[in-house]
């Protein structure tokens, strides 16, 4: 590895270390008193971690041609393993059913179709024969984009699910949809979630703690009131590794859906914004190896990706400081959840492969 | 598989350049959202953001200071207890009877009482502020809620009622952060306040939301600083000497009121400074108003003729007269229409008389014409020199007494003035004057604080070698000689080869714009003569009891005080 490919597994390792240093402080508490072992999260981290290593290093061996070809299969891998939430080894947790519990081993099925339904929609638009001057290639194309969103948001995890909708936004907008279909499209999208809003109640009470977070400061408020104290109280330096005080159960999921927060509160303004380059580096990266391609699906794949940790990243903090409505979205490499650190850091492999592949095509 | 037409890829690029533009655009947004945040608002709030959650503001109260006398004995001490703090919200009305009944056995309140502090309070109070360690774990152990058990301080006084209305009071108010502190409210107490209080420390520990404590260490945002000592000049054997007399006194001669001082005429340390009727400090809500008053500092009264002693250094000073100056008093002396003179029951007219005779047979003829010789100004201005009707820089609180302004002076007040009417003094002011005397002309002010200490070091001392010469040596050595008068044939054995002056005052007492058939009575005097180290004033008021003067009441208090003084101090024989 080297030139692109190896920035690409660098900034992703900088990124996965940081993740495990703050993992492991926003953890060693709850650690301490569920497990007895304050060590016992990050253990389990860093084994995710090393999973992630090897599916990196997988991922980046696979030809893109071949992950093209079986786009259609992996989504259906994908959708099945979501279909497992429907049945007994489903685990409901908080209201929501989320994980798949499977012989001392449980994963998140959505962060899966995050990434499949990239490669899937990239394969699809790329496919010389999809009629882009169709209306009916673009509603089925729709229709086809609804089943993981509908399937993720009635688990429910509406952060996830807005998630892939703006990255399959991405991929619609870049994959050429005519401007006459995004008139209507945006406006049903934007219907869409208006309605879902309206009708899940706990969306609708997000939203209007969000408008008014003293409305409810032990309820809906609860989480982003204390998600802002830890973020404020970071100032330009922060208090230093390990000496966050949210972490300890005043901000819940600090470990996971705030651990922006606990970042915030630690290392201050000076070392979010270097956490902050550092994704950026990657995106901008991911998006210049997708640029420099000359194969369509190469070129949108890569947007994809890097798209979907841009977005995560950005909702992820929006949320964390404030900026948008609480909903539970991990930040990629950072938050505690095996499945989404496996996850992003074989989308990085796939990344680093397409500018592989570009270096060897020169 | 073919790939796209080349037009369609480049729209492809220049839209995923156009989401790279925006999602980089946003990522400036957050920044500086973020910057807003954490910067701005952050540095603005600091470490407040956390206040009601993690952070929990605990107030260290400081250990007040110890109160010493001079040889290290224990006369007022802070030790540490316990307070039992009710929240009657938070007692259900069907568990109150109870409630009431378990702390009753503990506490040894009455249930009803009890019951009736729940029933009248609705804000959190205090139900007993000074239990054990011993009672505070039994309640603990209740596990009552709304019932907190809290750290308190207990004021503790080892020897009761001595040298009360020096010590003064402490009492419990609404200190820092509203929490309950002592504060002194009479007495030494009082007026080092702010010496003895010390300041309280702020400590900030951390606590998750179900109130464990957080592995992370507080931070003392303030530490605490305890009060200092204070040593005061006071020697609690010579005070329990001087209280026993004066008591007895006292009761015996149904007074009033008396009071009776001890110093060093040298280094105008007060030793003894007592004053009846007195109270214990350890239980100061009992105490009646009127047992506050110090008489010693705050009684201001018409001296009568103690007051000759001031007028005969002046009268030497001035050179009008020599100590063997005849004076003759030849009966009523009329001045403005007021008749002066000296009673036949004491002895009038006196005659021809010498200073020593003058003092001896305390003759108001005879002073008054000192007065005379001397005239308004230069009386006025040797009350003013021996501190008379100003304020002195006494650690307690003191009355200034009273003197006439000086261009309102008739001929009638001057003759007045001469033997101790028509001004008023303070005991204080009085052992003050005999000071200058007894001190070879030298005055050094009384004191009763002679050190203030932190952890066990003099921090400040007050120690006043010298600081004026009043009269000169001679003028004192001439009058201590003349002072010997009153005392002749009153000094028990034993005391007067030492050779003790002194002089007594017997004046009308003052009450409701009219003199009343009792007197104030007082005695001031020092000894030994030669070389004077013990001054001793004693004044009692209003005593009822038949020849209610002076030399009856006071002079044998002061000797009683004097002849254990000598014993214990073991002075040596002139």
């Amino acid at each position: 590895m080297r030139g692109k490919p190896l920035t690409i597994f660098l900034l992703m390792l900088v990124l996965a270390g940081v993740g495990l240093i703050i993992v492991g402080s926003a953890t060693s508490w709850i650690s301490l008193k569920e497990f007895n072992d304050s060590f016992y999260m990050l253990k389990k981290q860093a084994l995710s971690f090393l999973l992630g290593l090897i599916s990196f290093l997988i991922l980046f061996s696979i030809p893109l041609n071949t992950l093209k070809k079986y786009g259609n299969w992996i989504m259906i891998v994908a959708l099945f393993l979501m279909a497992l939430l429907l049945t007994p080894f489903a685990v409901n947790s908080g209201g929501s059913t989320r994980w798949v519990y499977f012989s001392g081993f449980q994963f998140q099925p959505s962060e899966v179709v995050k990434l499949a339904a990239i490669i899937f929609f990239s394969a699809l638009f790329s496919n010389t024969s999809f009629n882009r001057g169709s209306w009916k290639a673009w509603a089925v194309a729709a229709l086809l984009a609804l089943i993981p969103v509908a399937c993720i948001a009635v688990e429910p995890d509406i952060g996830s699910a807005i998630t892939i909708l703006a990255v399959l936004s991405i991929l619609f907008f870049a994959g050429g949809m005519p401007i006459k279909q995004m008139i209507v499209g945006i406006p049903v999208i934007a219907g869409g979630l208006a309605v879902i809003i309206l009708t899940v109640p706990y969306a609708k009470a997000r939203v209007l703690s969000f408008a008014n977070p003293g409305l409810d400061p032990l309820g809906t408020g609860y989480n982003q009131i204390q998600s802002l104290i830890g973020v404020k109280a970071g100032g330009l330096l922060g208090r230093g590794l390990g000496l966050s005080l949210q972490k300890f159960q005043w901000l819940p999921q600090a470990y996971n859906d705030f651990i922006f927060s606990i970042l915030a509160e630690e290392i201050g303004f000076l070392g979010v914004l270097a956490v902050l380059g550092i994704y950026l580096a990657l995106v901008i990266v991911g998006f210049q190896v997708g640029l420099r391609s000359r194969q369509p699906f190469n070129s949108l794949l890569a947007a994809g990706i890097s798209g979907l940790l841009a977005i995560q990243a950005l909702l992820h903090i929006g949320v964390s400081s404030g900026a948008l409505p609480v909903t539970g979205i991990t930040l990629p490499f950072l938050s505690y959840g095996g499945t989404s650190l496996l996850i992003s850091m074989a989308a990085c492999g796939i990344l680093a492969r397409i500018a592989k592949e570009e270096v060897s095509a020169l | 598989m073919a790939l796209q037409s080349p037009k369609n890829f480049s729209t492809q690029k220049t839209r995923i350049k156009l989401v790279l533009g925006i999602i980089i655009f946003f990522f400036f947004c957050l920044s500086l959202h973020l910057f807003n945040l954490q910067v701005i608002q952050g540095s603005r709030e600091g470490e407040k953001v956390y206040a009601n959650t993690s952070q929990n503001v605990d107030i260290l109260l400081p250990r007040r200071g110890t109160i010493y006398d001079r040889s290290g004995k224990v006369l007022a001490q802070s030790v540490d207890c316990y307070r039992v703090d009710i929240r009657p919200a938070e007692i259900k009305p069907e568990n109150r009877p109870d409630v009431a009944s378990k702390l009753s056995q503990i506490l040894r309140i009455p249930e009803e009482k009890i019951l009736e502090l729940f029933a009248k309070y609705y804000e959190p109070f205090p139900l007993d502020r000074q239990i054990d360690s011993e009672m505070a774990d039994k309640v603990k152990s209740l596990s009552l809620p709304g019932v907190d058990i809290l750290p308190s301080e207990k004021r503790v006084y080892p020897y009761g009622a001595l040298a009360a209305h020096i010590l003064g009071f402490v009492h419990p108010d609404f200190g820092f952060n509203g929490r309950e502190e002592l504060f002194g409210l009479e007495g030494i107490e009082a007026a080092f306040e702010s010496t003895l209080h010390g300041n309280p420390g702020v400590v900030v520990q951390y606590f998750s939301p179900i109130g464990e404590k957080l592995p992370i260490p507080p931070s003392q945002m303030q530490p605490v600083e305890n009060g200092k000592d204070i040593v005061l000049t006071i020697d609690t054997t010579i005070q329990n000497i001087t209280e026993t007399a004066l008591e007895k006194a006292v009761q015996e001669k149904k007074a009033r009121s008396g009071c009776a001082i001890v110093f060093d005429v040298k280094s105008g340390e007060i030793l003894a400074l007592a004053s009846f009727p007195d109270f214990d400090p350890n239980n100061w809500s009992s105490v009646k108003k009127e047992d506050l008053q110090n008489v010693a500092t705050q009684f201001s009264y018409e001296p009568g003729s103690a007051i000759k002693f001031v007028v005969g250094a002046a009268a030497l000073e001035e050179g009008v007269v020599e100590p063997d100056t005849i004076v003759e008093d030849d009966g009523p002396i009329v001045i403005d229409g007021n008749i002066f003179s000296c009673p036949s029951e004491f002895g009038g007219p006196h005659g021809k008389q010498n200073l020593y005779q003058l003092f001896k047979n305390s003759c108001n003829v005879g002073f008054i014409k000192l007065g005379q010789m001397l005239g308004i100004d230069r009386m006025y201005k040797y009350f003013k020199l021996f501190g008379f009707g100003s304020p002195s820089n006494f650690e307690l609180p003191a009355s200034l007494g009273k003197i006439t302004p000086q261009d309102e002076w008739s001929k009638s007040d001057l003759a007045a003035v001469s033997f101790g009417y028509g001004l008023e003094v303070t005991p204080l002011q009085l052992a003050s004057a005999f000071q200058i005397i007894s001190n070879d002309g030298k005055y050094v002010p009384l004191h009763i604080v002679k050190e203030i200490r932190e952890n066990g070091k003099a921090i400040e001392s007050f120690d006043f070698t010298f600081t004026k010469q009043v009269i000169s040596k001679r003028t004192a050595l001439q009058l201590r000689e003349a002072l010997k008068g009153p005392v002749e044939g009153k000094v028990p054995q034993g005391l007067d080869q030492y050779g003790v002056f002194g002089k007594t005052g017997t004046a009308r007492a003052w009450k409701d714009g009219q003199y009343t058939d009792l007197n104030n009575t007082t005695f001031v005097g020092a000894f030994p003569i030669d070389n004077p180290r013990i001054g001793i004033l004693v004044n009692i008021n209003e005593p009822q009891v038949e020849f209610a003067y002076a030399v009856r009441v006071c002079v044998p208090v002061f000797m009683e005080i004097a002849a254990k003084i000598v014993d214990i101090m073991r002075f040596p024989l002139p």
